[in-house]
């Protein structure tokens, strides 16, 4: 039985010998393996935008004007024994005003014609880390909106409501279309070495003609479609993360998005896509390379 | 060394390429096969190193039943039979020394005596100096040299060659006679097929004469003149060259 090394070396050869068609194949696969990664960026990326959204969540209850301060203790006592509250901040009717005229800028002197404040007093809630999510939140909202004294809870949350919708509908399209190009993959890497073995169709069969065993024939084959898929995988995660660092160069992120960091894949993920590369070209070789062992 | 005992091969559609043939080869003969195209001296070959499997009868090679071999130890049999073909079968980005080499790595020879052994096999051939040559630079003759050197550098029991002079010129189909000629007389059974009439006829060895898949003749003794009564009754009438 032949050594290793001799495997390695037929691999090689090959390699060596068909460059040009390998080449071509590995630039087809790299672009699929890009494409598969631009998906599981975004993907990664919708998740770490709502935790990012979801972690700036505060929750302001605003007061009635007839809360006097024992019943603001009252209240403040009973925000503190609920889980997950980490602090509380009383804002009175004057530091509202304050603060609205800060937001207005310039434009504060409109607010000069008004009479009496109109704004409310509030407790503006932080909450601990680990419960801003937006089901708990709405679920301390709807509470403390119960509360005699509270007039009203606003936690931002109607339009998070609406992108935790839109952000699930967009990670299951991602999944879809996702799991797709796999499929896609699968088949591209399976073609492009059919086609590689159709001109080793010749060689196949000398080397059994020349009394080479099925498993001598077919391990080089293995190893070159290992090597491919390992290489063009690298290289399509390579490519994005050329095109993630130039998107986080060039872009300025508008409104809410403002203080969102885009993330890149996680390295289990690189891992599963490198691993599963390899893996792909192997069994994609396997399969092929026994379509021309019938000698 | 070899023998048939009724052996039979059809194709597809009851196409019967060879029919009862009963033959034996003894260890260190050289036998020509011949007929036209299509009476059967491939698919008798290919019975030979199991490219194919006979429908009916049975093969001995070194009176080991061959014709249920497993599959797994076809390998094994195939690297004691040395195989030349009309097309050379080279592998064309392997130089010369990795064509021929590769079947003593097949075997698992050390580095050192391949290296050894191809060099001394291409020096029988006289390509020793065509090393790192690849075939495409080769000529058709030195080609065939090469698929020689390849086939013999086991030191195999048998050498088959099918057509192997059937693409060269008169002078390089001699010189390669001469190198079957050599191998045989160092112990090797030779069976080469050919329709090549003037080489049957200048080799002076026994002749088997194929038509439509059944052995008109075979006889090594037989006269010159009922041997050309027998080749032109089997299609070879004319001088190939």
């Amino acid at each position: 039985m032949r050594k290793a090394g001799t495997v390695f070396q037929l691999a090689f050869q090959d390699l060596k010998a068909n460059f040009a068609v390998h080449l071509v194949a590995a630039a087809v696969i790299s672009a699929a393996f890009l494409t598969v990664g631009l998906f599981v960026l975004t993907a990664a990326n919708l998740d770490a935008l709502t935790r990012y959204w979801e972690k700036k969540i505060q929750v302001c209850a605003y007061l009635d004007d007839s809360v006097d301060e024992e019943k603001k203790q009252e209240l403040l006592s009973r925000l503190y024994s609920m889980a997950g509250v980490e602090s509380v901040e009383y804002v009175d009717k004057d530091q509202a005003m304050e603060d609205f005229k800060g937001m207005l800028g310039k434009d504060a002197d409109l607010l000069e014609g008004l009479e009496e404040n109109p704004l409310p007093a509030s407790f503006l809630i932080k909450l601990a880390y680990e419960a801003r999510d937006v089901e708990r939140v709405k679920k301390l909202s709807r509470e403390v909106g119960s509360w005699q004294g509270v007039t009203e809870v606003d936690y931002g949350g109607s339009w998070l409501d609406s992108f935790s919708s839109a952000i699930g509908i967009a990670r299951a399209a991602v999944f879809v279309l996702g799991g797709l190009i796999v499929v896609a993959v699968v088949f591209i890497i399976s073609n492009t070495i059919r086609l590689t073995m159709y001109s080793r169709k010749e060689e196949i069969g000398i080397m059994k003609l020349v009394g080479a065993g099925n498993l001598l024939v077919r391990l080089p084959f293995v190893l070159e479609g290992i090597l491919q898929g390992l290489v063009t995988s690298a290289l399509g995660v390579g490519g994005l993360w050329i095109m993630y660092l130039a998107a986080l160069k060039g872009a300025s992120w508008p409104g809410v998005f403002s203080g969102f960091s885009p993330v890149f894949i996680s390295g289990t993920a690189l891992a599963a896509i490198v691993l599963g590369g390899a893996f792909l070209g192997a069994m994609g070789s396997l399969s092929r390379v026994s379509d021309f062992m019938r000698i | 060394m070899i023998e048939l005992y009724h052996v039979s091969k059809s194709y597809a559609r009851d196409a019967q390429a060879l029919v009862d043939i009963n033959l034996k080869v003894e260890k260190g003969e050289f036998v020509l096969l011949t007929g036209a195209s299509g009476a059967g001296k491939t698919t008798l070959l290919k019975l030979l190193f199991l490219a194919l499997r006979p429908s009916t009868g049975q093969i001995l090679i070194e009176g080991k039943n061959v014709t249920r071999l497993k599959e797994r130890h076809v390998p094994a049999l195939r690297r004691r039979i040395g195989v030349v073909f009309q097309d050379f079968k080279l592998i064309n980005h392997w130089t010369v020394f990795q064509n021929v080499a590769f079947v003593l790595e097949l075997l698992g020879m050390p580095r050192n005596e391949i290296k050894r052994k191809v060099w001394m096999t291409l020096k029988m051939v006289r390509l020793n100096h065509k090393l790192d040559t690849y075939p495409l630079k080769l000529s058709g003759g030195e080609q065939q040299r090469v698929a020689i050197a390849r086939a013999i550098v086991t030191d195999p029991l048998i050498l088959l060659a099918d057509e192997p002079t059937g693409n060269l010129d008169h002078e390089i189909t001699m010189d390669i006679m001469r190198l079957f000629t050599e191998i045989n007389a160092r112990g090797t059974t030779v069976m080469l097929a050919t329709h090549d009439r003037n080489l049957i006829e200048n080799m002076n060895r026994r002749v088997i004469i194929l038509e439509k898949g059944r052995i008109l003749s075979d006889d090594e003794d037989e006269s010159s003149l009922v041997r050309a009564g027998r080749l032109a009754r089997a299609g070879l009438g004319e001088r190939a060259c």
